[in-house]
């Protein structure tokens, strides 16, 4: 009989808090969906067994790896919200007489109906949901025969596990909260009085150098090797400087806005701004948080969405034409053999060639001394000393150039035509190009518009500036090879052969893997397929935007609820604050205009935050994106802009949401 | 004309289903001139609190009206009803009211700010206030940082600032001691002597006997009334001692 006195209890309980409980048990059920629904992709044969399925085998853990870790601490965040707001209720229950061990059996059941509603709701959701989810993952890798989808009893014990350990662990944290306190405590929980923040002068300037520095590494850097080191720096000084504005920096400037009288005393600036000053007390750490994930989620989704958008751009870019068949030569004479095993397996597999191009090159890393002045790095390797003067250099012979670019250029001996899109150059008349102890000089025909093909040369443009010589004849493209071997830099001439087939995707990648097993001795030759390149992209990029977007809705919802408890229990705190007011004459309206720059300060400072965050690193990270994929600024612009209005939207609706609640505890009821 | 006006008012509370109806105010009627200091007394459960919450404009009555030099606050819009009480009406509560966010200054300074005046102004109306009230050196402190008897006067320049027509004080005695008590009460008189028109409801006999002129209330009607005129402090006190008495034993005669 008593038991069933307490399950009663525990379940009248949660019908009266449903103002605290609903959100709680809301998040719960919507992790417990997501959840199952990412192991259950984990678990999949059918993924297993797919090909090239390694890539995205590999990033599913790291997704549920980060929404465990999520999960954990936002069940655990709210729950100390909802134990908190409950506090004077159960030490209400304490004077009444109920003891701690009977208190404790009573929230026992309520921990107990809460994981049930939880657990079972989530689970029939997420098997409703993860065929869709399946469907989705599939869609966005691009494959062409999809799997069997099938539901296995592992995941669901899996997420069944998972959860019970997370609400038995908070289960006992509430225990011991209530353990350690006494009623009397108890019954006045939150009313402690709250003395005003004091001004952090040294702080907030921190901050602002932080914040400075931060932003200006970001600005200025240059190239995108530079990139990659300042990078990390920018990112450490920008999330010091968030805390410390968000925390000493806020309140320094609500003071001093505080200082200037008229601009103080005026019905809207007089109760935000001392209210602010309390709210930041309190909110502040919370809110640089929310600020700086917000901002590495909204970073994370919009470069792989941009990544993803741009696959078409990057196969077309690497790989232009089907096959691509690419043979690093010792000798300029072994074009011949490589010529006639491409024939010769072309023939095995009654291949009509199109579109044939066949090209020599040479590519290499030199360092560019001004005036027109090149010298090959030396032997030791590609390494770039200096980013600011490595340039990569492309060069071909004149009859080539003109048959791949159906171009009719002519040129004298000791001429070059180039092209380029490095603006140092512009207005020479000469080059010089010095390997090893020789030095070649060349008078500039002319420069190239963008040519018709690219030679290689925009895998390398994101990374460093890029310069393309058009030399009069294959002669001079043998004579520079030769001064590099002699300088002791194993340089690769290079011999690339491209061509479109009529063949099936099946029979191009059988075609593309006979081709890549030529075996020539002076020569390695590798073969590339633009179907092959397309799947693989399409796992790795489609992959990484599918664990993005999983990541950054779980984050948004918990994110969202977070600010929304926050919001209700000061709503609660607020609520005498309010009551004075409208004694002391504050209209509903004034009351209504009030909650709500308040509740909306609160909810976008930290989005706000981020959105120039993002807007100030959006230049060097579309740098670092570029060394990775062909990604155009215009897209990658757009990407970030709708990923930050989908944000804002829910965001908004949230905070609608919100604002009402707190309005309706504040209301003094007439 | 008086300054405020009662006439037949009537208060029925129902409760949310409508089964049960409480009548707190039956028919009340009385007049309070210019200038005059009124105490209104009463037993809890007598309707003090619900007529001044009606006086105040913070509640409807459910009939009667209530006329403040001659204008019926029952009938002004919900709109218009927070600017009119924040002009014509100054408040004293028993817990002070003050908000911990804001300095003494600027808890003063909160009816004139919801009314959109300007900072100058502001500071030329606190200063006779506040060296009146002895409060001028607590200004910048804030209400946690200083007694009950400073936080009081501080909500009465709250309630003074606005140079209202009418102060209703509601308890403004009951969470202060002795010596407060009486530095609040001396208070009230001063500023009445100014001219300052007030009406306290009060339990307390030693508070009332300040007053110019107590009300009775008991069951929701106007049950007596004392004028002080003449008398001392202290035959005011023995009088209304006695009046209570009567209200508490031999007041039935109306049922």
């Amino acid at each position: 009989m008593n038991s069933l006195f307490y399950a009663k209890m525990a379940v009248s309980n949660i019908r009266k808090n449903k103002k605290e409980f609903f959100p709680y048990i809301i998040m719960g059920i919507f992790s417990v969906m997501m959840y199952y629904m990412m192991v259950s992709l984990m678990n999949n044969d059918g993924i297993r067994k797919m090909p090239y399925s390694d890539n995205i085998l590999a990033l599913l853990p790291i997704g549920l790896w980060v929404a465990r870790i999520f999960i954990v601490v936002f069940l655990f965040y709210i729950n100390s919200f909802l134990m908190k707001q409950r506090l004077k209720e159960i030490g209400l229950y304490n004077i009444l007489g109920m003891e701690k061990r009977h208190i404790a059996v009573m929230m026992f059941f309520e921990n107990v109906f809460v994981f049930i509603t939880v657990f079972v709701s989530g689970m029939i959701l997420g098997m409703v949901f993860s065929k869709l989810m399946f469907l989705i993952l599939m869609k966005m890798i691009a494959v062409s025969s999809v799997p069997k989808f099938q539901m296995e009893m592992t995941s669901v014990f899996m997420t069944g596990g998972y959860f019970l350990a997370i609400y038995f662990v908070t289960f006992l944290y509430n225990l011991c909260k209530i353990h350690l306190s006494n009623p009397v405590e108890l019954l006045h929980g939150t009313e402690a009085g709250e003395k005003e923040p004091k001004t952090k002068i040294l702080m907030t300037l921190i901050g602002l150098c932080c914040i400075g520095f931060g932003y200006y590494f970001a600005l200025t850097t240059k190239s995108p090797m530079a990139a990659m080191n300042t990078f990390f720096i920018a990112v450490i000084l920008v999330v010091i400087g968030t805390y410390a504005l968000f925390t000493a920096g806020s309140i320094a400037l609500l003071k001093l806005m505080r200082k200037n009288k008229h601009f103080y005393y005026r019905t809207g600036h007089f109760f935000s701004i001392s209210g602010m000053i309390y709210r930041m007390k309190q909110n502040a750490a919370g809110l640089a948080n929310i600020c700086i994930l917000s901002t590495m989620v909204l970073i994370s989704i919009s470069t792989t969405v941009s990544l993803y958008a741009g696959i078409q751009t990057t196969i077309a870019a690497r790989s232009p034409k089907e096959i691509d068949v690419t043979a690093n030569l010792s000798d300029y004479e072994d074009t011949a053999a490589v010529d006639e095993e491409i024939a010769k397996i072309n023939e095995a597999h009654q291949v009509t060639v199109k579109d044939y191009t066949a090209v020599h090159s040479m590519g290499m890393i030199t360092a560019y001394g001004g005036d027109g002045k090149y010298t090959l790095a030396d032997g030791k390797g590609l390494v770039i000393a200096d980013e600011k003067q490595g340039v990569y250099m492309e060069v071909i012979s004149l009859d080539e150039y003109n048959t791949v670019c159906h171009t009719g250029e002519t040129l004298k001996d000791g001429e070059v035509l180039l092209y380029t899109q490095n603006k140092e150059l512009k207005g020479q008349t000469s080059i010089q190009m010095q390997i090893g102890t020789a030095v070649n000089d060349y008078q500039i025909a002319s420069y190239l518009p963008e040519p018709e093909m690219d030679f290689g040369l925009q895998a390398y443009s994101g990374a460093v500036k890029c310069l393309l010589v058009v030399v009069p004849g294959k002669e001079d493209v043998q004579k520079w090879w030769q001064q590099a071997l002699e300088a002791g830099n194993m340089q690769n001439l290079q011999y690339c052969v491209q061509y479109n087939t009529n063949l099936s995707k099946q029979e191009s990648l059988k075609l593309t893997e006979d081709l890549y097993r030529i075996d020539i001795e002076s020569a390695y030759v590798e073969a590339e397929n633009s179907y092959e390149m397309a799947e693989q992209l399409y796992q790795i990029y489609g992959g990484l935007l599918f664990v993005g977007l999983f990541i950054g809705i779980l984050f948004l919802m918990a994110t969202a609820l977070i600010i929304y408890y926050k919001q209700i229990s000061e709503g609660y705190q607020d609520k005498k604050r309010f009551e004075i007011m409208q004694n002391v004459g504050m209209s509903l309206t004034e009351v209504k205009k009030t909650i709500r720059s308040q509740v909306l300060m609160v909810f976008f400072l930290p989005l706000v935050a981020a959105g120039i965050h993002i807007a100030v690193s959006f230049r060097i990270i579309q740098m670092m994106v570029r060394m990775l994929a062909m990604g155009e600024t215009k897209l990658f612009g757009m990407c970030t802009l709708i990923t930050l209005g989908i944000f804002c939207v829910i965001y908004g609706l949230v905070y609608a949401f919100t604002a009402k609640s707190y309005y309706n505890i504040v209301r003094v009821k007439a | 004309m008086s300054l405020l006006e009662v006439r037949n008012v009537k208060k029925v509370y129902t409760t949310r289903l409508g089964a049960n109806q409480v009548q707190a105010l039956s028919n009340v009627n009385f007049s309070v001139e210019d200038g005059e200091y009124v105490a209104i007394m009463g037993e809890s459960g007598s309707g003090k609190t619900t007529l001044l919450n009606i006086l105040a404009a913070l509640d409807r009555p459910t009939a009667g009206e209530i006329l403040l030099n001659g204008k019926n606050t029952v009938e002004i819009k919900n709109k218009e009803l927070s600017a009119f009480r924040r002009t014509n009406l100054g408040f004293v509560f028993q817990d002070f009211n003050l908000l911990d966010t804001f300095s003494l200054k600027d808890n003063i300074f909160l009816p004139l700010v919801l009314s959109g005046e300007q900072y100058p102004q502001m500071m030329q109306k606190l200063e006779p206030i506040a060296k009146k009230l002895e409060i001028t050196h607590l200004l910048e402190k804030y209400p946690y940082e200083v007694s009950g008897g400073q936080k009081q006067r501080a909500a009465v320049a709250r309630a003074l600032i606005t140079q209202p027509q009418l102060i209703l004080a509601d308890e403004p005695t009951g969470a202060l001691d002795s010596r407060s008590t009486d530095q609040l009460l001396d208070l009230f008189q001063s500023i009445n002597e100014d001219g300052q028109t007030i009406v306290m409801v009060t339990h307390s006999t030693k508070a009332a006997s300040r007053a110019k002129r107590v009300l009775f209330i008991k069951d929701g009607e106007v049950f007596h009334q004392i004028y002080k005129a003449n008398m001392s402090d202290e035959e005011m006190y023995a009088k209304i001692s006695a009046a209570l008495t009567v209200l508490a034993t031999g007041g039935e005669q109306g049922e």
